[in-house]
């Protein structure tokens, strides 16, 4: 039976050359309008039926000895047996069409079809023996050849060939060949240039191409020409070395003599060129085992398409145990990414890893393994990243990490290894990246944030509770009520606080290891009077006017936006604003509450005066106060103008307030008319 | 009637076997030519497994990759690349004077601009300073950033074709400065699928910066899966009490009634598919399915009360605060931990037309720390080798004032021709900064690196060929970088 299945290749032939001269004869038929050919075509359709019939059984046989890649075979399968029972179809037409207009009509499209479906069949079966992208791999762009073995590699194709190519090609090629010197490629090498042969074998001081190489390079025959890119040392050595070795194009390094200053360069190469695992040349895991790891809870893909290595990982839905571990094994060749972190693993499980030899990459971290698990760690010469974050790791089983010489990175943050044995590991291999958690000299120096200070208003007539909110478990809060700046033998913060008069309140965040947090504060004011009435100098702006004067004593405050009709606006003028509390009464500090806001040509006060009166027609002032200027720009902000001063018993109380009234020089538009905006003015 | 209707029904089924059946043929051949190979996917490229989980069109990457997921701090609004990692000492030295036509050589302004009679040089007012051992750049406002230039790729000639927001960060996201595009992380979803069955493949975070605080709002169309399935899109994770909005079950409603009432619904609708053979309804049930599952996972991850006091000091104390930047990238942590494929954090106000110093002064404060902390924490659990951390905007900003210059303030206008962005981890060369613009830091002199190029070298440290990760629609084949995107080599590892 297997005998015919392996005739297959050979029979699967006939059917294509058969089907496709019938198909071409029956083409000129119709082109030519006649049937010259019509007992030619009904012969071939006959034996070329029977030859795709044959074919396709035989194909059929030689499938069931399997190794194929599964979802190309399904094509090809269908395919080819489509294209038998179409060949069978078409034969039948043929035979009866003379009889049946309709036959007639499915004749040609059914042969067509047949054709179709003939060659796609063919093209997979193509794709099935020489691989899938042999069809389109002469455009591809071929890549240099990957560097494993230093003895094997061949000098001329490995090192000499790509030096010719990134220096040498651009002005000897086909299509420029300066000098008359070709060389891309070997015959061009070989012939050498107008000049002369390139060079003479083995004998690199009298070669063309090393004299002119060695050349000072303001000479106009230095190669490459002044302004071209030019040769290393290390190309040129290599040149050197390759002509006194005989100039030879097949020779490897190991059948010539290296000296040890050509092996240091050539090592180079090695050391860039090495691609660790993928350098194996192993067969892919069948899908049926892939299949398999998936059921018990891994998560398995290749880590390229077409590539046989695979990328693993636990996706820790149920526990590890010894018995799903083991799966492992019948992918050992496969596997070089490994991911058991997070997981239940323990040294016992550990050992499993003893049987994956090409491992490239290993994550254990959050696990319960310790330093003893390490001991399995031997012979996995891929091994270059180890992942132990978070695990019981200590000392003694770090050192197993010496016998790993491809080691790349390992993590060690928070396992029990110590700092010397960590300054060990960097001193010993400085190549390899120890990670071992963060500097805490990065974020050392980490500012707490000051708490927010809750409270429901700013004024307030009798009392006012005030909370210090701060998302942040074990952050220690301080305040003060003096307007001193507080610290850590200041008040500590518990429960509310209440205030019962005109507070500047500051508080600080202090927590071990952080940096104390910045001071903030918050204005409270205690509004002991409600004035009956209070008059304006000068009506406000229109636009700004609030709710009359009185909005100034209502003890609603403004918001940042200026236009929120809380506010009372002037342009471009003072104004005096007077309180008429209702009765003598003491009063001690008047604090004004205005806004800020440059971009919108809006500034504090210059100054603000304050005169009491008993009888509304002569004031005494008890206060003057001068408000710098602001000299940058700064976001909108509201402010208090709070001025305290003895007691005095009055029933008037005069604010003067000053306005800036210009832009200052350094904003956008200067010497314009500036405003000045006040919401509350307050009198305790 | 029935009987027309099951007549129709045939007749839709025959259509929908002729055309599959005839395409299919030919795909299938072709796909084979091309070394693609999707031919046992189903058409709109989900397959669902039984567990729920979304899997990838691509049953592997193209490639080994080198990273495995992505986290993308964007920062909307257009960081000042001038403020931050472009030093430039003639725009210093200049300040005040015009800048030369031949600088600006015709480059389109913004309508917040283009009225204005003149373009005063801004240089920056913040302080710059070498940091690292290549000895990169960085301004006295990023103080965290500068620690961590080893871990950077700073690259300082990124260019963009679109001038204002939105058309810019959705060309960012989709390659397209026209909607409708699938977002960045939906093609990722779409291509790989998700690591983890619980948790969506692409999530979203947002935050709002203290620099400008209503700044552009953003569209959630910037997450969207575009053409791609619905499962693809990104799901956005708030702060507060419903981390993803509808996915709590209402009052009374306990798990068991739940499960109940998804299994029946499941079973309905495994009746309908195998009467239809919609891969709709496939979805469907699948998207049922991870909702369920994220009742359970969604919680998990946004609590971090169980992170320790360290990792708090790392990121900052706004990292106690939920909805802010740092409190984000501790989330963006979780995510990738548990093998969230694309995690995008969004972090809004970085628009400085007027009072740009102290603005950018305040955003940089917001992100600083928080971001270092982010890449450093990836990388002491050794995760960074295979995460690929990205921070930038979706354009950068003039050299020149917008409105007048002062000794101490200036702004500045939306600026596509140069700007500068890092990235971290997952097979980036760390310890670069690639690409030169000129001295007055409009133009780029060196290694430009248009927003194309960009995605496709963070697909191809992700395994995939950019050029082949497509989606039909419409009649043509789409992929991420349109028809352009070329790898920028030199900056992988």
């Amino acid at each position: 039976m297997e005998i015919i299945g392996r005739l297959h290749p050979l029979l699967l032939h006939l059917p294509i050359g058969i089907l496709a001269i019938a198909f071409l004869m029956e083409w000129f038929n119709r082109r030519n309008q006649n049937t010259t050919f019509s007992p030619a075509i009904s012969f071939g359709l006959k034996v070329g039926m029977w030859s795709a019939i044959i074919s396709a059984a035989s194909g059929y046989i030689l499938s069931l000895e399997g190794g194929y890649d599964e979802n190309t075979l399904f094509w090809h399968q269908w395919l080819g047996i489509l294209t038998a029972v179409f060949s069978i179809g078409v034969y039948y037409l043929n035979q009866k069409k003379a009889h049946n207009a309709s036959f007639e009509k499915a004749y040609f499209p059914a042969f067509s079809s047949t054709i179709v479906f003939l060659l796609a069949a063919g093209h997979f079966g193509g794709s099935l023996t020489h691989g899938s992208d042999f069809l389109i791999e002469p455009f591809s762009p071929t890549e240099d050849v990957a560097i494993t073995d230093l003895n094997s590699a061949k000098v001329f194709e490995s090192f000499i060939q790509p030096i010719f190519k990134k220096k040498c090609t651009s002005c000897h090629n086909e299509s420029k060949l300066k000098g008359d010197l070709l060389m891309s490629s070997l015959i061009g090498l070989k012939n050498g240039g107008k000049t002369g042969p390139l060079f003479v074998a083995g004998d690199a001081e009298n070669s063309l191409m090393m004299k002119r190489i060695h050349m000072p390079i303001e000479e106009k025959k230095h190669m490459p020409p002044k302004g071209k890119t030019q040769l290393t040392e290390d190309e040129v050595l290599l040149l050197e070395w390759w002509v006194s070795e005989g100039g030879d194009f097949e020779k490897t390094v190991g059948e010539n003599k290296v000296p040890e200053n050509i092996q240091t360069i050539l090592n180079k190469y090695v050391e860039i060129e090495d691609v660790g695992v993928f350098a194996l040349d192993i067969s892919s895991a069948s899908e049926s085992r892939i299949q398999d790891l998936r059921e018990v809870g891994f998560e398995v893909y290749p880590v390229a398409q077409e590539s046989p290595f695979l990328d693993i990982s636990w996706k820790g839905n149920t526990e590890l145990d010894k018995d799903i571990l083991k799966k492992l094994k019948k992918v050992s060749e496969q596997v070089i990414r490994l991911n058991l972190s997070n997981s239940n693993l323990t040294d016992d499980l550990f050992a499993v890893i003893k049987d994956l030899p090409n491992l490239q990459k290993l994550s254990v971290n959050k696990t319960e393994i310790t330093g003893k698990a390490l001991n399995n760690l031997s012979t996995h010469n891929y091994l270059e990243v180890l992942n132990l974050y978070n695990t019981k790791v200590d000392d003694p089983g770090i050192e197993s990490i010496f016998k790993l010489q491809r080691l790349k990175k390992l993590f060690l943050w928070q396992t029990s290894v110590s700092d010397s044995m960590i300054t060990k590991i960097r001193n010993e291999r400085p190549k390899l990246m120890v990670s071992a958690g963060v500097d805490a000299s990065v974020f050392g120096d980490a500012r707490l944030k000051p708490p927010l200070i809750m409270a429901d208003k700013d004024i307030f007539r009798d009392s006012l509770p005030v909370e210090l909110n701060i998302n942040f478990n074990g952050v220690e809060v301080y305040y003060t009520l003096d307007g001193s700046e507080p610290d850590s033998t200041s008040t500590k913060y518990d429960t509310t606080i209440y205030l019962t008069q005109t507070t500047n309140l500051k508080v600080i965040a202090k927590k071990e290891g952080w940096k104390t947090s910045e001071v903030a504060n918050r204005f409270f004011v205690h509004a002991k009077y409600k004035p009956v009435n209070i008059k304006l100098n000068k009506k406000p702006s229109d636009r700004y006017a609030a709710e009359g004067p009185k909005s100034l004593g209502d003890f609603k405050k403004g918001t940042l936006a200026f236009t929120d009709g809380n506010w009372v606006g002037y342009e471009g003028s003072h104004f005096t604003a007077t309180l008429d509390l209702g009765k003598k009464s003491e009063v001690s500090r008047v604090t004004v509450s205005a806004l800020e806001a440059s971009a919108s040509w809006i500034f504090y006060p210059k100054g603000i005066e304050i005169a009491v009166s008993e009888n509304g027609s002569n004031f005494k002032k008890v206060s003057t106060q001068v408000i710098p200027t602001a000299d940058v720009p700064e976001p909108p902000e509201l402010s208090n103008f709070s001025e305290g001063f003895d007691p005095v018993l009055a029933r008037y109380v005069q604010v003067k307030v000053k306005s800036n009234l210009k832009n200052p020089d350094w904003h956008p538009n200067p010497g314009e008319p500036c405003w000045v905006f006040v919401d509350e003015i307050l009198v305790e | 009637m029935e009987k027309e209707i099951k007549n129709r029904q045939h007749q839709m089924n025959r259509r929908a076997f002729l055309s599959k059946s005839s395409v299919g043929v030919g795909t299938a051949a072709l796909s084979s030519l091309l070394g693609l190979n999707f031919l046992n996917k189903s058409e709109n490229g989900i397959i669902t497994p039984p567990n729920g989980g979304i899997k990838g069109i691509l049953n592997s990457p193209h490639f080994a990759p080198k990273a495995k997921r992505v986290i993308y701090l964007f920062q909307s609004g257009g960081p000042s690349q001038l403020e931050l990692f472009d030093y430039k000492p003639t725009l210093i030295k200049r300040r005040g004077e015009e800048l030369p036509e031949s600088i600006r050589n015709g480059q389109r302004l913004t309508g917040m601009t283009s009225g204005q009679d003149s373009f005063p040089l801004a240089g920056s007012i913040y302080n710059f300073e070498q940091h690292g051992q290549n000895g990169a750049w960085i301004s006295e406002l990023l103080p965290y950033t500068a620690k961590i230039a080893d871990e950077l790729c700073i690259i300082k000639s990124m260019h963009t074709e679109a001038i204002n927001h939105d058309p810019a960060i959705t060309f960012f996201q989709t390659g397209s400065q026209q909607p409708g595009r699938p977002s960045m992380g939906a093609w990722l979803s779409y291509g790989l699928g998700s690591t983890n069955e619980n948790l969506p493949a692409f999530t979203v975070l947002l935050s709002r910066g203290t620099g400008r605080k209503f700044g552009q709002p953003l569209y959630s169309r910037l997450w969207g899966n575009g053409f791609l399935h619905s499962l693809h899109q990104g799901v956005q994770f708030r702060s507060g009490k419903d981390p993803v909005l509808y996915l709590k079950d209402p009052d009374g409603i306990d798990r068991v009634s739940r499960r109940k009432m998804l299994d029946k619904i499941a079973e309905l609708n495994h009746k309908q598919l195998e009467e239809f053979g919609d891969p709709e309804i496939s979805s469907r049930i699948a998207q049922y399915e991870m909702a369920y599952k994220m009742q359970m996972s969604v919680p998990e991850v946004m609590d971090t009360a169980g992170e320790p006091d360290h990792i708090y000091q790392m990121y900052g104390p706004e990292s106690t605060q939920p909805g802010t930047y740092a409190a984000n990238c501790l989330l963006a942590r979780r995510l990738a931990e548990r093998g969230v494929r694309f995690i995008q954090l969004y972090h809004m106000g970085w628009d400085h037309h007027d009072n740009l110093p102290n603005a950018v002064k305040n955003q940089a404060r917001d992100i600083d720390q928080a971001s270092a902390a982010l890449v450093m924490d990836l990388k002491q659990r050794g995760m960074l080798e295979d995460t690929l951390v990205i921070w930038g905007g979706e354009f950068g900003r003039t050299n020149y004032s917008q409105g007048i210059l002062t000794d101490t303030n200036y702004g500045r206008d939306h600026h596509p021709r140069c700007f500068s962005i890092w990235m971290a981890g997952g097979g980036i060369k760390p310890g670069v900064v690639y690409g030169e613009t000129d001295e007055f830091g409009y133009n780029i002199i060196e290694n430009p690196v248009h927003v194309h190029d960009f995605q496709a070298t963070a697909m191809h440290l992700l395994g995939i060929d950019h050029e082949r990760l497509t989606y039909k629609y419409q009649g043509r084949r789409f992929r991420l970088t349109d028809v352009h995107g070329k790898v920028v080599k030199d900056i992988l590892a």
